[in-house]
C-alpha cells in the first residue's frame, strides 16, 4: 500500500480561452519550414550529398542544376508538410493530420495522453517559439512531435490534456483518485541554484573537459593557439639544461604546470556545461506526474508519469560522497529518463516515496562471488596472451611484445577493489545493486516492476555452483553475476511472487 | 560471521555486512517443477537446418572448386563443414535440455548446452503473443510462440501447432484478465482500463 501522497495546493485548470485556442485547427509557425526541411536534408543524409558533391566535381553545370532541383524539391516539400500538419482539439480527442504523399489522421483521446513535454532549443529561442511533443500510454516512443508553435498554444495543449487526463473517470477500486482530481498545479520537488550547479560540476570527475583539451595540446601547434606556451616551454628546458642536473626536475615542474592548467581547464569547462544545461534545473509534482525543466541556452522540459518511473539509479564521486550528494536519475519507460544532479538523501528519500512508496532502499548487505577476480585476471590474461602473439608475430617487437602482461596485475589489483566494493541485496518489494571503482553507481527497482526474470550459468559458473540472475524492467533492469545458484533461484521465486501478486501496473 | 561496514545506498550511511542465505522456501519455486520437452520433431526440424546449410556449402565449394581449380578452397569448405557438424550436434544437445514449464502465473524457458538459462516471463507482463511458423516448422506441424514483454521476450519453438495455438490463447486470456484487475493506486486516471484494452487488441494477430 502507497503512504498518502504529499498535499498539494489548490487546482488550476485550463482557461476556457486555452480551450479557444486549441479548437481551431493550428498549423505550426512558419519557422517550422526550417526544422521540416532540416530534418529531410538529415534523412538524406549529409554525408551522402557530400560525396555526391565530390563525386560530380568534374560536371559543374549539371552538379548546379540538381543542386537547384534539389532545393526546389526540398522546399516544396517542406511547404507541403508546413500546410499539411495541423492540430486541433475537438471535444475530448487530440486529432492530428499529417503527410505530403499519403495524408495521415492521427486521432488520440486527450486522457490517452501521458505527457506533453514542452522543449526550447537554441534556434527556438531566437525566435521565441517552442517544440512540443506528446507522449501516450500504451508506446514507449514518443507519439509525434510539433516541430514549432508557439509556448502558449503549447501550454494551452499541456494543460488541456492534464486536465482530461485528471478528470477521466477514475479505474474502480482506487479510492485515492478523488483526493488528487480535478486537476493540481506544480508543486516544486527540487530545484538547484547556480551555486549548487557549480559545486556538483566542480566535483565531477573532468574526464569530458580534458577529452576536449587533449585534441587542443596535440594540435594547438599548427592552430597557432598554444604556440607562445610551447616556445616558453622550450626555453624553460634550456634553462634547466644549463643548471645540470636540475634538467630533469625543470622538465618535471613544466610538465606538471601544464598538467595543473589542463585540470583547471578541463574544470571550468565542466562547471559551465553544467551550469549551462542545467540553469534553473527544477523538478514539479504535476497531476500527470513528474516534470523537469532545466537549461539556459536550449531550455527542456521532461515529463514522466509516476508509474512509468521503472528503477532510480544514483552515481557519484568521491568528493560528492564527502559533500553528501549524488546524481540521481529516475529510469522511465521510453526515453524521458529524469536526472537530478546534486541530491541529498532526504530528497532521495522523498522521491524515492512518491515513485516507489518506500523511503530506504534495499540493505546492500550481499556480495558476490570471489572468483570474479580471477574470471576478470583471467580474461586479461587470455587477451594479453593474444595481443603479445599477435604483436610478436606482426611487429618487430620480439619478446619485448611480453611487455602486454603487465595489464595482468593492474586488472587484477583493479577487479580486486570492484569485488570489494560490489553489493547487491534485496527484500521483499525492492532489489539494489552498487558497484563502485573510482565512481559509485547504485541502482534499485521495486520488485513489481520485473518483466522479465532470467537465471543464467556459464560454464565457469556452472563448474563452481554459481549464476548469474538479470532482473528486466522496461527500462534495463539490474544484473547481479556470480552469486549461489540457490541464491540466484531464490531471488527469482521472490522476484516473480511480488509480480504475481502485486496488483499495482508496471508500466 | 563476516562484519564489515559497507556502503549503503545513500551517501554516509553504513550498513552491517551479513551474507545470511536467502531463503524463498515459502515462496512457490520455479526449479522444483518438471519441464516439458519440446516436441521430438524439433531435433529433426533443427537436424535439417544444419544439413541444407552443410549441403549449400558443399555445392558452393565444388562449384568453386571447378571454376578455380584451387586446393585450398576445399580446405576452407572442409573447415565450414567442421563447424557446421559441431554446431549441430551442440544443437542436438540443446534441443534434449530445452523445455518449457507453464505455470499458473508465468511462463518459463530453459536453453542453452555451454551456457544455461531459465527465463521467466509473469502472464501479467505479457504485451503481445506470436506465433511463427516457417516452411519447415509447417511440413513438421510445428510452431514457435513468442510472448513479448516491455523487458524482453520468450521465444519457445518445437511446440506442436495446437499446443502452440492453446498457449497463446492462454496467455492472452491471462495477460488481459491480469491487465483487467490491475490498480491504480498511485495514479488517478483510467488509463490502466484503457491499456487493458489496447492489450486485448495487440493480442488477436495470428501468424
Amino acid at each position: 500500500m502507497l503512504p498518502d501522497p504529499p498535499p498539494l495546493p489548490p487546482p488550476h485548470p485550463p482557461s476556457p480561452s486555452d480551450r479557444e485556442l486549441l479548437a481551431r485547427p493550428t498549423r505550426q509557425s512558419p519557422i517550422a519550414l526550417v526544422f521540416i526541411a532540416w530534418r529531410f536534408i538529415r534523412r538524406i543524409g549529409i554525408v551522402n550529398i557530400a560525396i555526391l558533391f565530390a563525386v560530380t566535381s568534374q560536371f559543374t553545370v549539371a552538379l548546379w542544376v540538381a543542386a537547384m532541383l534539389a532545393a526546389t524539391g526540398i522546399l516544396i516539400y517542406s511547404v507541403m508538410s508546413w500546410l499539411r500538419f495541423t492540430f486541433v482539439v475537438s471535444g475530448d480527442e487530440l486529432v492530428l493530420t499529417r503527410g505530403v504523399l499519403s495524408v495521415e489522421r492521427l486521432v488520440i483521446p486527450l486522457d490517452r495522453v501521458q505527457s506533453v513535454s514542452i522543449d526550447q532549443r537554441l534556434l527556438h529561442r531566437i525566435v521565441g517559439l517552442v517544440s512540443a511533443s506528446v507522449d501516450t500510454a500504451g508506446s514507449s516512443a514518443t507519439e509525434f512531435e510539433i516541430a514549432a508553435i508557439d509556448a502558449r498554444t503549447a501550454e494551452a495543449l499541456r494543460l488541456v490534456a492534464s486536465d482530461a487526463r485528471s478528470t477521466a473517470t477514475p479505474t474502480a477500486g482506487t479510492d485515492d483518485a478523488g483526493a488528487v482530481s480535478p486537476a493540481v498545479p506544480d508543486q516544486v520537488l527540487a530545484h538547484r541554484t547556480a551555486g549548487e550547479l557549480v559545486v556538483v560540476g566542480a566535483t565531477r570527475l573532468p574526464w569530458a573537459g580534458l577529452a576536449v583539451l587533449a585534441p587542443l595540446l596535440a594540435f594547438g601547434d599548427e592552430l597557432g593557439v598554444v604556440a607562445g606556451l610551447d616556445g616558453r616551454l622550450e626555453r624553460l628546458v634550456e634553462r634547466g639544461q644549463e643548471v645540470g642536473d636540475d634538467s630533469s626536475i625543470a622538465l618535471l615542474a613544466v610538465l606538471l604546470g601544464f598538467a595543473a592548467v589542463a585540470a583547471v581547464f578541463a574544470a571550468a569547462l565542466q562547471i559551465g556545461r553544467e551550469v549551462v544545461t542545467n540553469w534553473q534545473l527544477t523538478l514539479h509534482r504535476t497531476p500527470a506526474g513528474l516534470r523537469r525543466t532545466a537549461g539556459l541556452l536550449n531550455r527542456t522540459s521532461r515529463s514522466a508519469s509516476l508509474r512509468r518511473v521503472q528503477s532510480l539509479t544514483t552515481h557519484d564521486t568521491p568528493p560528492q560522497r564527502w559533500l553528501g550528494i549524488t546524481t540521481v536519475t529516475l529510469r522511465t519507460f521510453g526515453d524521458n529518463d529524469i536526472g537530478l544532479p546534486g541530491s541529498r538523501q532526504a530528497e532521495i528519500e522523498h522521491l524515492r516515496e512518491l515513485v516507489f512508496g518506500r523511503r530506504a532502499a534495499p540493505r546492500l548487505d550481499r556480495r558476490i562471488s570471489r572468483w570474479f577476480v580471477f574470471l576478470a585476471a583471467r580474461n586479461m590474461f587470455v587477451a594479453a596472451a593474444l595481443t603479445a602473439v599477435g604483436l610478436g608475430l606482426l611487429s618487430r617487437l620480439g619478446w619485448w611484445a611480453a611487455v602486454v602482461f603487465v595489464a595482468v596485475p593492474i586488472r587484477t589489483l583493479a577487479a580486486r577493489r570492484q569485488w570489494r566494493l560490489r553489493r547487491w541485496g534485496v527484500d521483499d518489494t525492492g532489489i539494489a545493486e552498487s558497484s563502485e571503482f573510482v565512481t559509485r553507481h547504485a541502482a534499485e527497482a521495486p520488485l513489481f516492476k520485473a518483466q522479465l526474470v532470467k537465471v543464467t550459468q556459464s560454464f565457469f559458473e556452472r563448474r563452481r555452483g554459481l549464476a548469474t540472475v538479470r532482473v528486466n524492467t522496461a527500462d534495463g533492469g539490474l544484473t547481479i553475476p556470480l552469486i549461489d545458484l540457490a541464491e540466484a533461484m531464490a531471488v527469482r521465486d521472490r522476484v516473480l511472487h511480488a509480480v504475481e501478486t502485486d496488483r499495482r501496473p508496471a508500466l | 560471521m563476516p562484519r564489515v561496514t559497507t556502503p549503503g545506498s545513500a551517501p554516509g550511511e553504513a550498513a552491517t555486512f551479513a551474507n545470511t542465505p536467502l531463503t524463498a522456501d515459502h515462496l512457490p519455486q520455479v526449479h522444483e517443477h518438471e519441464f516439458a520437452p519440446l516436441d521430438p520433431a524439433y531435433a529433426r526440424v533443427r537436424l535439417l537446418g544444419a544439413a541444407i546449410a552443410a549441403a549449400v556449402i558443399v555445392t558452393l565449394t565444388a562449384v568453386a572448386w571447378v571454376l578455380l581449380s584451387s586446393p585450398a578452397l576445399v580446405i576452407v569448405g572442409g573447415v565450414v563443414l567442421v563447424v557446421v557438424a559441431t554446431v549441430g550436434i551442440a544443437q542436438r544437445l540443446e534441443t534434449n535440455h530445452m523445455g518449457y514449464l507453464v505455470r499458473e502465473l508465468d511462463v518459463s524457458l530453459r536453453s542453452g548446452v555451454v551456457a544455461r538459462s531459465v527465463a521467466t516471463a509473469p502472464f501479467s507482463r505479457v504485451q503481445h503473443v506470436s506465433i511463427q511458423r516457417g516452411p519447415i516448422d509447417r511440413r513438421y506441424g510445428l510452431a514457435v510462440l513468442q510472448l513479448r514483454t516491455a523487458g524482453g521476450h520468450i521465444t519457445i519453438p518445437g511446440l506442436r501447432h495446437d499446443v502452440a495455438e492453446r498457449l497463446k490463447q492462454m496467455a492472452t486470456d491471462r495477460a488481459s484478465a491480469l491487465a483487467d484487475a490491475e490498480q491504480d493506486e498511485d495514479d488517478p486516471d483510467g488509463v490502466a482500463a484503457s491499456l487493458a484494452d489496447s492489450r486485448a487488441d495487440d493480442d488477436t494477430d495470428v501468424a
